[in-house]
């Protein structure tokens, strides 16, 4: 009766998975919000199966969640998973499919399969359990259905918090916060509903106590601070409240669809509008129509959505009508993996629009930063009358992360727009010679009438075909980026100034190089990194930060040829798309790692890599990765 | 430039003419719909400034040029959804569409199928020359079976699509079709197009005097008129023919054009002119009757009310912010989407 012996770690990743529908989903997001409540630093991210109703107990029904709980903030989905709660043996599978579990990890298995009435599903379980057994996993077999049954009818509405007490037995964490989190959980549910659920759990709690021999302690601080935690497509969409946007109008996509639906929950209550349009180009015309008209527009989309819009950019750009796209990036090209992460979009998002299209283009690279990042796009769009293209991705739009809430005291919803006259004459291009900004007009403005359109103008804005004015016309709005890059700052080196090596990420990919670059520091590696959060214009002094270090690599979620393969040379291999940009404009060597596992990178692959590409101090550390990239 | 509107200061038709030259074709049927346009505007107590023409491209698309409005000439077959855009943000705006055959039933079919379903409050000009005329002379989706082009050399062999039938698949709740050579009808029908609340759709006939000269003529020809034409009037019988001695019958569920009287048909026979028919078969009906079988319906086809979608956007907010209140961040930032981990309130 003395209770498991605990063991102190720093941090823990678990995942819990079941068949959809199963509820793993739930329990996992309740462990995490006592993780969170308890003070742990917290990466939450959703594993979900990419058919709405998939066939049950199988590898592709596998749902649940990947929960990295840790001593100090998290800022990325971590390494392989020690703990994985799987509700069936083929959801635990999928785990180990994926390439992303520990050999020696704990795995809590549902026992009810191993005496099951279907002769397939017992085999398979004995099959599954003996395969993770012999690759080094513990295994133990939980009653979860049984021990469920005892307290309701219908085991599969209740397992997943009997799942939710073990877990905070195997954590020891508080059953109190427990219950709290449950109550709020189950808030527009019934009092019985509540009151079953807090029972389930403190049974799986007293399960867990009587018979884990180990349980864990991650230390966590209770915290004063404030701090909220959301998926970063949530997040997009408050931010896109709190940056005063009047119209969102969108056709759905996955993994853009939910920030849209977020909005579509309490938009109009701001006063705001989302229009499901007929397809991606109309969606982005009704924006662009609704910007012209004196609306704060966006829309939101992911990357088939991107290259139907092309079109519709370059018009944007072409009559300087302020908007903001936001790209949730996914695999690709074509359809590719709709559900999972690629950061595939960087070079269409550049040049994807035919002619020479200007656009301001800025990623993400925390869900905190999805939250404001609007508010940075929407005031870029309107000063500089620019497209401002948002790039985010399927790993932040899923994912949750903790960060300090948001100061709201000055809710900066925008006024209605000024239509007041302007003088007789004005014109809708008043290009600054050495800015190339201009005023905007707005339907409505009495002195304003005239013409924009999609041909090339002069500041009167008719359409005009000699050659002297199509330079100047692409010279103004050139000349925009130029100013705008004046007032960025040179990116933050995360480590020392100078050293062997610079990892340079983009977007979300920022945390788990960091907690890389931490770790092979640790091991007396000279390398930093930076993170560009500004990819047109690229900020200022890159080049001067890259020749301070020997060897400059990117490190991004995109296809790049591998060295060493026969077939490629210096002069056909193809890089990462941020190594692209970054050669072509310092004229710099600049390497790149650049794969599209569909899954964030690990930050014990991209600490491998590394250590591939310096002179390791002691000695040649070997590659420890589990993963299958 | 123009000067700001004076509301005291009656508008003229000169109002709207811009400075410098039009630049169709010589002969263009789109002068005299310009013309027409220019004509209507200061007839409908709308503020200038409140005016906007958009277009796609195409001939008929460079009309923004031409009006002395605010205006915005955009990308092949997207005027629809620029259109909604505008019109869904300030729904004080006259927002007209002008597009074109290749344009709006060819590449924007599909936005401008979704622009009429919805009903969004703004006209739509379809300039039909049953050809393209800006890439030089390619049979378009109007064109009837057997137009022979540069890209069709030995004939079109598709099926071409009926402007009004489109429209009404779509259930439009304003139909209409009106000709290039007749200001004064495209005037009216202009003027009743802006009345109309809701979605406005007009098919002009219109010639294009380089590539498909005289498409109309065996309609609207001088010679032809008379005959071919039957302008539809509100509570009329549909009459035709030059002494109006014909009429439309149904002979069971078809239309028949009958001679009216001794051995012909009785007056008591002829169709009666119903705008206001909510069914869609009598407008279909009139839709499908062409040349050379009937004459051609000319006018107000279907006029219908249905809620508009601005409108209809504009309302839900209204009863969301009255249900609900004016959202706020504070309370945003306590969904059950994003748990906060502090209690504690906010300081604002």
């Amino acid at each position: 009766m003395s209770g498991p012996r605990l063991v102190r770690l720093s941090e823990h990743i678990v995942e819990i998975v079941s068949d959809a529908g199963e509820g793993a989903q739930k329990a996992a997001v309740s462990f995490a919000q006592v993780c969170a409540k308890a003070g742990n630093g917290l990466w939450t991210v959703e594993i979900i199966p990419s058919e709405i109703q998939p066939p049950p107990h199988t590898t592709g029904s596998a749902s649940g969640n990947r929960i990295r709980l840790a001593e100090n903030p998290v800022t990325n989905v971590g390494n392989l998973a020690n703990v994985v709660f799987a509700f069936n043996e083929m959801a635990l599978l999928s785990r180990f499919e994926a390439g992303t579990v520990a050999s020696d990890a704990l795995i809590l298995i549902d026992d009810q399969w191993a005496e099951h009435d279907i002769e397939a599903y017992r085999q398979s379980y004995r099959r599954v359990l003996n395969d993770v057994r012999n690759k080094g996993c513990r295994v133990m077999e939980i009653p979860l259905e049984k021990e469920t049954l005892r307290h309701v009818d219908n085991p599969q509405r209740g397992k997943n918090m009997f799942a939710l007490g073990l877990l905070c037995a195997l954590y020891n964490k508080d059953l109190e916060i427990a219950k709290g989190v449950i109550a709020n959980v189950f808030k527009k549910k019934s009092q019985e509903v509540i009151d079953t659920a807090i029972k389930l759990c403190v049974a799986g709690y007293q399960w867990g106590l009587d018979n884990f021999e180990t349980s864990y302690e991650v230390p966590a601080v209770p915290t004063d601070a404030a701090k909220v935690a959301m998926n970063g497509n949530t997040a997009l969409a408050l931010g896109a409240i709190a940056a005063g946007f009047d119209l969102c109008s969108m056709y759905p996509i996955t993994p853009a669809t939910s920030a849209s639906h977020v909005l579509s929950d309490m938009f109009e209550d701001f006063g705001g509008f989302v229009h499901q349009a007929e397809d991606e180009i109309a969606a982005i015309g009704v924006a662009l129509g609704a910007s012209w008209a004196g609306k704060t527009a966006l829309t939101i989309t992911s990357g088939p959505g991107m290259a139907l819009k092309t079109e519709f950019q370059g018009l944007a750009v072409m009559t300087e009508t302020p908007l903001v796209i936001v790209d949730v990036q996914r695999g690709g090209p074509s359809t590719g993996l709709p559900t999972k992460i690629e950061q595939g979009d960087l070079l269409h998002a550049l040049y994807g629009a035919p002619g020479d299209a200007p656009k301001v283009v800025m990623a993400a690279s925390t869900i905190e930063e999805c939250y404001y990042i609007l508010s940075v796009a929407r005031r870029i769009a309107e000063q500089f009358r620019m497209l401002v293209i948002v790039l985010s991705d399927a790993n932040l739009a899923t994912g949750q992360q903790l960060f300090d809430r948001p100061d709201v005291s000055h809710t900066p919803r925008r006024a209605p727009l000024d239509l007041s006259p302007v003088p007789a004459g004005t014109l809708p291009y008043d290009w600054d010679p050495v800015t190339g900004l201009s005023h905007r007009l707005i339907p409505g403005q009495p002195g304003g009438m005239g013409v924009i359109t999609s041909l090339n103008h002069d500041r009167n804005g008719k359409a005009c075909y000699d050659s002297e004015r199509n330079q100047r016309a692409h010279k103004m709005r050139s000349r925009k980026l130029a100013a705008l890059q004046k007032s960025l700052q040179p990116p933050e080196i995360h480590g020392d100034p100078d050293g062997d090596l610079l990892m340079v990420g983009w977007g979300s990919t920022r945390g788990a190089i960091e907690e890389a670059v931490d770790m092979a520091r640790k091991q007396g590696v000279k390398v930093s990194s930076i993170n560009i959060q500004f990819l047109s214009p690229l900020p200022p002094g890159l080049k001067e930060i890259f020749s301070r270090f020997k060897k400059v690599m990117t490190v991004e979620l995109n296809y790049s040829d591998d060295w060493g393969d026969p077939l490629i040379t210096e002069e056909s291999r193809r890089y990462g798309q941020l190594a692209w940009v970054l050669r072509a404009t310092t004229l710099m060597d600049i390497d790149c790692y650049a794969k599209v596992p569909g899954r964030p990178y690990m930050p014990i692959e991209i600490r491998d890599e590394i250590l591939r590409n310096v002179e390791t101090p002691s000695e040649k550390v070997p590659a420890e990765s589990h993963a299958k990239a | 430039m123009s000067t700001t509107t004076e509301t005291e200061t009656p508008l003229t038709r000169q109002d709207f003419v811009t400075p410098g030259d039009v630049r169709w074709c010589p002969g263009c049927g789109d002068y005299a719909i310009l013309n027409a346009l220019q004509r209507t505007f200061p007839e409908l107590g709308v503020p200038r400034e409140n005016f906007v023409v958009v277009s796609g491209i195409g001939c008929s698309s460079r009309f923004p040029y031409y009006m002395n409005t605010y205006g915005f000439h955009t990308i092949h077959g997207r005027g629809p959804a620029v259109a909604t855009g505008v019109k869904v943000a300030n729904p004080e705006l006259s927002v007209w569409l002008i597009t074109g055959d290749g344009d709006g039933l060819s590449i924007g079919g599909n936005h401008l199928l979704h622009i009429l379903r919805r009903n969004v409050n703004v006209n739509i000009l379809l300039f039909n020359n049953r050809i393209y005329g800006l890439t030089k002379g390619q049979y378009s989706p109007t064109s009837p079976v057997g137009t022979r082009t540069k890209s069709t050399p030995m004939g079109s062999v598709d099926n071409p699509i009926n402007p009004l039938l489109f429209a009404l698949g779509a259930e439009a709740t304003f139909i209409a079709r009106t000709y290039d050579t007749n200001v004064k009808h495209m005037a009216e029908v202009f003027k009743a197009a802006h009345e109309h609340q809701g979605v406005s759709f007009v098919e002009i006939l219109q010639n294009c005097v380089i590539f498909n000269d005289k498409t109309w003529d065996p309609v609207y020809g001088k010679q032809n008129r008379d005959d071919e034409l039957l302008f539809l009037e509100e509570g009329q019988p549909l009459l035709c023919g030059k002494d109006k001695d014909h009429g439309i019958r149904l002979n069971g569920l078809n239309p028949e054009k009958a001679k009216i009287g001794a051995g012909g048909a009785d007056m008591s026979e002829i169709l009666v002119h119903d705008s206001r028919h909510p069914g869609t078969l009598y407008t279909q009906m009139l839709a499908q009757m062409s040349h050379p079988e009937f004459p051609t319906p000319i006018g107000i086809l279907r006029q219908i009310q249905r809620p508009c979608y601005d409108e209809a956007v504009s309302e839900q907010i209204k009863v969301a912010r009255t249900k609900h209140g004016n959202g706020t961040l504070k309370e945003l930032l306590y969904t059950e989407d994003c748990w906060e981990v502090a209690e504690g309130e906010f300081d604002s």
